[in-house]
């Protein structure tokens, strides 16, 4: 997704500059991402530089998460609409002299394009279709004008939309006509959801790309791997995930090989997965649980979690770091480099790789994006930060220099707005948001293995206004069907002023209640990205009601104390509190030594 | 640049630079019990205060600056480093070689020993409190707390989850949650920065608690019968030689406690630490130097390991064979996988097949999942689950 989209714009597929960019920054925007649950460590920086430095903070959700609590200006956009205040912005600030020029003429092409692409985003339009007043939109532009710099995070909540990919394109268009790339505290940041989301796209798992985004049909790429593997490779682009369950759907694929990922449960429209699963004439699970997916499977291959095993993963900042293996898989397990190797070898392949890093060394050599990678420059906690060249010289922040593109120029690209699917009519009336909880890993098939958290956050729920709970009469425990276009799920209302009005929202964490039975099969033509975030459901009440699907333990529950830190200035007021080695303090002696 | 004489060394510093990172960074000896570089200056310990041309000043609240002179060791900055350092032990017992957290990186222990400690002149002074257990991954006990603020300012200003607090105008001043509930009812989300800040053991994991030492899981009274006999013995031996026992226990535990570096396999944040563990079990998730986290981690990345020596783990191939599963070996699996994948692709061709990777796979592992289905199978149908979760 934000491959494609940094792609389209600035050069590289993945987050701009780092963590620490998004703590100097003067203004972080977050948009469609629950940060303080999804990213818990990076929302502490944001959250720390807020409270103590001074930073702004923008955030544009339909949930009021915690940082859109935090926040000093919360947008509450009508679903699917984060295009239209974008661009809507990008406009005001170009029509009102308030763009950043000179970087526009310096580093920037396709402005004219772009700004005739913005006609239809006026305020007045965007106040039309958004629900955010014309004033608030301004508020937006000038707190962006204003900012020294500016980071922009978001997640799934863009990313999980039919125009996710341009709503992606819109926020780095906007961050370009602002000046706000090349500099320590500003860019972009499409934060990625699994530790190694990013690392799988880059070594790729992807079916256009060979590792290290080079495409598959590229003759010298190609001829270079070809080189390097001793083998004839295929040229034309292969299905991705999706096409991959529409061509068994169509009788076209046979058999499928599937590595630790519950698919059956968490893809969207999860039904239809399943059903697709079922038709395979042979179908391997690589998994360190029996999981869901399993269940349609001919082998389960038994693999081994991260503390068994040596590698590297990259995060989200592409950051590569090494991890070590803690303990010996559990007898019967292999680590799932080993697995794959032997399934190879079986295959004819004579492949002899003893450790990782022998692959990483491969790695390397055919990628000219990772050619200084190699595991001792990764020893300990060292990390490098891609694109690292053959000195191990890496890019914590990118486009110091220039932007990935031959001419070194960004590229504005223009985005039109089409709206969402799958939208509420009378019948499915109220809209369904979904995504991840704190405590839970995605469907929690990691997560409810530990005690405390399953203790602390049990099951899931959905989470109901308190003014549609009031006309509905749900309390918190009432069990209610949720009904959409594409299937249905019974779950627990948890009533609370987080949503607002007849918007809901239902994470992820359950096998048996999964919130992507509901979910449409829509995605974004650009990626094949699911449309997740586009659901509508009616909702029916169940003549039942049990406890609260949150038990009283659960911190959402508690009263924070917010002060300024420990606050030892009240210490020091003490009547008994004198600094010590002034003689005066509360007739104390000096302790006996040997010193 | 800026220069300090420091005990009478001429030393650079840089500007807005923490004396007592100077200090350190000098190799100087200076104790400080609250001060934490990744949290910055706490002020309630008064240890690192030294002597800057006659007055006395804290290290940890001073930046240096051009011409200072400062005496680390001079009579009146000792005393007061050892004054300061007395309060602390009136709230902590040192029962080291009994305690979890006798590991060689307990700062009181090893700062009773740096500056020499033989007794206390105050005594220890029990809080009019209950260890609180209520939370499951970890555990507070205010008899232990030397109330030096470090969590405190973690929960406040780098986790920013404003849940701790002291209540400094009590008589008998603690660490509370929400201003006085239970840690298990507050607004305390488990990510432990708290736990993994405490320079003693009044914050322990859970997971800690009787497993980290070789004395430690003895049954309380028999743990309370030998800190009363060390207590008895201290007047008479004095700390030093009481330390020298407590040493020898932590040495033993270093050959059996393994610290391992790993990379969270949660989102994409990219935290990294320490396991501890003892066998297979996991003593602690301990942060500190992760390039991307420092000593911040969520409840996942802290406790939510339950997953690795979970009975569910499969440990076995499994074949299904007449709409069941049975175990098989791994020769047999893999023969299997091996001769359908060959014969899928030699009727239907090399894009019947089709992988996918995890996104929680290894960088590696990635890697040769797409080689396997192009280089040995021939298609470029390979994808990532997370194709969906960009």
């Amino acid at each position: 997704m934000a491959r494609t989209t940094s792609t389209r714009t600035v050069g590289y597929g993945g987050d701009s500059g780092s963590i620490t960019d998004m703590e100097k920054a003067d203004l972080v925007v977050i948009i469609g991402s629950n940060t303080a649950e999804s990213h818990p460590v990076i929302a502490t920086r944001v959250k720390s530089s807020h409270k103590l430095d001074g930073q702004k903070l923008i955030v544009s959700d339909l949930r009021e998460n915690e940082m859109a609590r935090r926040a000093d200006l919360f947008l509450h956009p009508k679903p699917g609409t984060d295009l239209i205040w974008l661009s809507a912005v990008s406009r005001y600030l170009l029509d009102n002299g308030l763009a950043h020029t000179q970087f526009l003429d310096q580093w920037v092409n396709g402005l004219d394009q772009y700004r005739k692409s913005l006609e239809p985003f006026t305020l007045e339009a965007a106040e039309r279709l958004t629900g955010l007043s014309e004033r608030t939109i301004r508020t937006v532009a000038h707190m962006i004008a204003e900012a020294k710099s500016t980071c922009i995070l978001w997640a799934m909540g863009v990313t999980q939309q039919s125009q996710g990919s341009d709503t992606s394109t819109a926020i780095s268009n906007l961050l370009l006509i602002t000046g706000n790339y090349m500099r320590p505290g500003t860019g972009s940041y499409p934060l990625r959801g699994h530790n190694n989301v990013q690392g799988a796209s880059d070594h790729g798992s992807m079916p256009n790309m060979l590792p290290g985004y080079q495409l598959v049909d590229d003759p010298e790429v190609r001829q270079r791997f070809e080189t390097g593997w001793k083998v004839k490779l295929p040229s034309t682009k292969g299905l991705d995930n999706h096409q991959m369950v529409e061509a068994i759907h169509e009788g076209k694929l046979k058999a499928m090989y599937l590595i630790g990922e519950e698919m059956s449960i968490v893809d969207s429209n999860a039904n239809y997965v399943g059903a697709a699963f079922e038709k395979l004439d042979f179908f391997v699970v690589q998994d360190i649980f029996f999981s869901n997916t399993c269940r349609y499977a001919d082998v389960v291959l038994p693999g081994a979690p991260s503390l068994e095993k040596e590698g590297t993963f990259t995060s989200t900042e592409r950051r590569i770091q090494r991890l070590y293996q803690v303990f010996e898989p559990l007898v019967g397990c292999q680590p799932d480099w080993k697995i794959i190797q032997d399934v190879a070898n079986q295959l004819g392949a004579g492949w002899n790789y003893q450790h990782p890093s022998e692959i990483m060394d491969e790695i390397a050599s055919l990628s000219p994006m990772f050619a200084g990678v190699n595991y001792e420059r990764l020893a300990g906690y060292k990390s490098l930060q891609w694109p690292v060249a053959a000195d191990g010289t890496d890019e914590p922040l990118l486009y110091t220099k220039r932007f990935a593109f031959p001419d070194g120029k960004a590229r504005l690209f223009p985005v039109s707005w089409i709206g969402p699917t799958d939208q509420p009519n009378a019948e499915f009336d109220l809209h369904l948001n979904n995504g991840r909880l704190l405590e839970h890993f995605h469907e929690g098939n990691l997560t409810y293995r530990t005690e405390g958290i399953r203790e602390k956050t049990p099951d899931t729920f959905v989470e109901v206004s308190p003014e549609l709970a009031e006309e509905r009469g749900i309390q918190s425990g009432t069990w209610v069907q949720l009904i959409s276009r594409y299937g249905k799920v019974r779950v627990r209302a948890l009533v609370t002023d987080r949503v607002h009005g007849k918007e809901l929202y239902m994470p992820m964490n359950s096998v048996e209640s999964p919130v992507n039975r509901l979910t449409s099969s829509h995605t974004d033509p650009v990626t094949n990205t699911p449309a997740y975030k586009e659901a509508s459901v009616h909702l029916k009440v169940l003549n039942e009601v049990g406890d609260s699907p949150l038990p009283r333990i659960n911190p959402r529950f508690g009263h924070p104390t917010p002060q300024g830190g420990v606050e030892v200035e009240r210490k020091w007021k003490r009547a008994d509190y004198a600094p010590p080695g002034n003689g005066n303090g509360n007739g104390l002696v000096q302790l006996q030594t040997k010193k | 640049m800026v220069k300090v004489n420091l005990d009478g060394v001429v030393r650079e510093g840089q500007p807005d630079e923490l004396l007592i990172d100077l200090i350190n960074r000098a190799g100087g000896s200076v104790p400080h019990v609250c001060y934490h570089p990744q949290l910055g200056p706490v002020q309630t310990c008064d240890t690192c205060i030294v002597e800057e041309n006659g007055r006395l000043i804290r290290a940890c609240a001073t930046k240096v600056a051009d011409g200072m002179t400062i005496s680390t060791k001079s009579a009146k900055a000792s005393a007061a480093q050892v004054e300061a350092f007395d309060r602390i032990l009136s709230n902590h017992l040192l029962y080291c070689t009994v305690c979890d957290n006798n590991n060689g990186n307990c700062t009181v222990h090893n700062t009773t020993k740096l500056l020499a400690i033989e007794h206390q002149r105050i005594p220890f002074r029990s809080k009019p409190y209950e260890v609180d257990n209520t939370n499951p991954f970890y555990r507070y006990d205010p008899d232990q707390c030397i109330l030096c603020g470090r969590c405190v300012e973690a929960c406040q200003n780098v986790e920013v989850n404003e849940t701790l607090s002291i209540n400094w105008e009590d008589p008998n001043p603690r660490v509370l949650w929400d201003g006085g509930s239970t840690i298990g009812e507050s607004s305390c989300v488990s990510c432990g920065h708290c736990v993994t800040v405490c320079p003693c053991n009044a914050l322990m994991e859970k997971s800690m608690l009787g497993h980290a030492g070789f004395l430690t899981s003895l049954k309380k009274s028999a743990l309370s019968g030998m800190i009363e006999v060390v207590k008895g013995v201290e007047p008479e031996t004095g700390y030093g030689s009481i330390l020298q026992v407590s040493e020898a226990e932590e040495a033993m535990r270093e050959h059996r406690i393994r610290k391992t570096k790993t990379v969270c396999t949660y989102c994409g944040v990219g935290c990294s630490f320490d396991v501890w563990t003892k066998d297979r079990h996991i003593l602690k998730i301990a942060p500190e130097h992760g390039p991307a986290n420092g000593i911040s981690t969520c409840v996942k990345g802290k406790f939510g390991w339950g997953h690795i020596n979970h009975e569910d783990r499969l440990t076995t191939p499994l074949i299904r064979e007449d709409g069941k599963f049975r175990e098989a070996s791994w020769k047999e699996a893999i023969g299997l996988v091996a001769r359908r994948l060959s014969e899928t692709k030699a009727k239907d061709g090399a894009d019947s097949v089709a992988f996918i990777s995890s996104s929680k796979c290894t960088n590696e592992e990635s890697y040769l999942m797409q080689k396997l289905a192009r280089a040995v199978i021939g298609t470029n149908n390979v994808d990532t689950y997370c194709g969906l979760w960009r």
